[in-house]
């Protein structure tokens, strides 16, 4: 059963499209998309799970939103310390080695859960529409915690400009602004945009998913630098925080659909707003571990085999 | 044509960096610059952190003082801790109260 939960999750396009690109990819063939394409795509999925979100948001009475709003919150605090023990002591890195990671895994990787909503809605699973605003909640709190267990290892870092990277930075402000798009407008007048927002959607997730295959192939060329502890953590690390995710969602009576969320949202690890502010706050960690345990790693884990586990963990749990 | 003999200070930096470099060269006295998005290879092996566009190189054409502050500046905060290299070139302006 859970076998054929996988094979239903592999067979759609976005993963298949990152599957086949990582391995061409391997194989030195020249898949990458024009540059200038890559930001113009996260920009519109970005824009369009805001406005998905936002949409919701109009929907829902402030009775439905604080719990989940806790629990995000909690979760924040604790999948950053979850991740920075175990690469701390079982992984035996540095301390700012394992901030840096801890922000990637207290942080959260948008694409991920994208690719849950959209399996979610091929699988006519139900979820919790407003739970775009609490991927912006879970971002900035992740990233904030794990910066501030670097602050003993480090001096003079630049800790303004990485809060406000984080704050200010594109992932969090287009997401932001979606959804307060959406909120204002509401679902009845949103409804002209939707052949771009919506109709598109589907289509320019699997380009995405293409240069993302890309670059996690070029990712795993350095996965013999970052070691075996690492690529293990890199899948232990999103399981255990999976599972605190789908407890928590679970806790609060949210649907099959929103536990799932709940589980990718705390499970998954950033490659976006975390690289840009650990690059800035801590110039010290290292590139070449943090960007291939989240992106080689865990992202092709989560994207196969970790969605179709959260998705059961969700039909467990509710 | 009159021209005055100025420096073009040219640096390449990684792209997360380019708000604060710009701000950096902008207090060490350079009145403009211009930015572009590069690709290339270095002694640090290929710019790394594809997912936040290519690296940058910056020009500014600015006084002997404020290249030499500009480089010093970078000594200071960005060679040590960024993948960053930076030079400078003499060139001939006119019109050198724009820079």
């Amino acid at each position: 059963m859970f076998a054929a939960s996988i094979m239903d999750n592999l067979l759609t396009a976005p993963v298949i499209a990152f599957l086949v690109a990582l391995i061409a990819t391997l194989l030195r063939f020249d898949v990458r998309l024009p540059e200038s394409l890559y930001p113009i795509i996260s920009t519109f999925l970005l824009l369009a799970i805001g406005l998905k979100g936002g949409r919701a948001l109009a929907a829902a009475s402030i009775s439905d939103l604080w719990k989940p709003l806790i629990v995000s919150i909690i979760l924040g605090v604790i999948t950053p310390l979850v991740a920075f023990a175990l690469f701390r002591f079982a992984g035996r890195l540095s301390v700012i080695n394992a901030s840096a990671l801890a922000a990637h895994y207290g942080s959260v990787s948008a694409v991920t859960f994208t690719v849950l909503l959209s399996t979610l809605e091929a699988r006519k699973i139900a979820y919790e529409g407003y739970m775009a605003g609490l991927l912006a909640i879970l971002e900035i709190i992740g990233i904030v915690v794990a910066l501030f267990l670097a602050r003993g290892a480090t001096e003079g870092s630049d800790w303004k400009s990485a809060l406000s990277e984080v704050v200010r930075g594109k992932s969090i402000a287009l997401l932001g602004i979606g959804i307060v798009i959406g909120a204002v407008v509401g679902p009845t007048r949103l409804a002209p945009t939707d052949p771009v927002f919506v109709g598109l959607f589907a289509g320019a997730l699997t380009l995405f998913l293409i240069e993302l295959g890309v670059i996690a192939a070029e990712r795993l060329r350095d996965i013999k630098s970052a070691g075996p502890l690492v690529v293990l953590l890199g899948v232990i690390v999103p399981l255990i925080n999976g599972f605190l995710g789908a407890l928590g969602g679970a806790a609060v009576g949210l649907s099959t659909g929103g536990v799932a969320v709940m589980a990718v949202l705390a499970g998954s690890a950033s490659y976006i707003a975390a690289p840009a502010a650990v690059r800035i706050a801590l110039p010290q960690a290292s590139p070449g571990l943090y960007v291939t345990a989240s992106l080689g790693i865990t992202f092709p884990f989560n994207l196969t085999v970790g969605i179709p586990l959260y998705i059961a963990m969700a039909q467990a749990l509710t | 044509m009159n021209t005055v003999p100025l420096q073009l200070v040219t640096i390449i930096s990684e792209s997360v960096v380019e708000q604060k470099l710009i701000a950096d060269i902008k207090s060490c006295g350079a009145k403009g610059y211009s930015v572009g998005h590069v690709h290339g290879e270095g002694v640090t092996g290929k710019h790394s952190l594809d997912l936040n566009g290519p690296s940058i190189r910056l020009e500014t054409i600015v006084t002997e003082s404020v290249a030499q502050a500009i480089l010093d500046m970078l000594s200071a905060k960005y060679f040590n801790k960024y993948a960053t290299i930076a030079w400078m070139t003499p060139a001939q302006v006119t019109r050198p109260d724009r820079f």
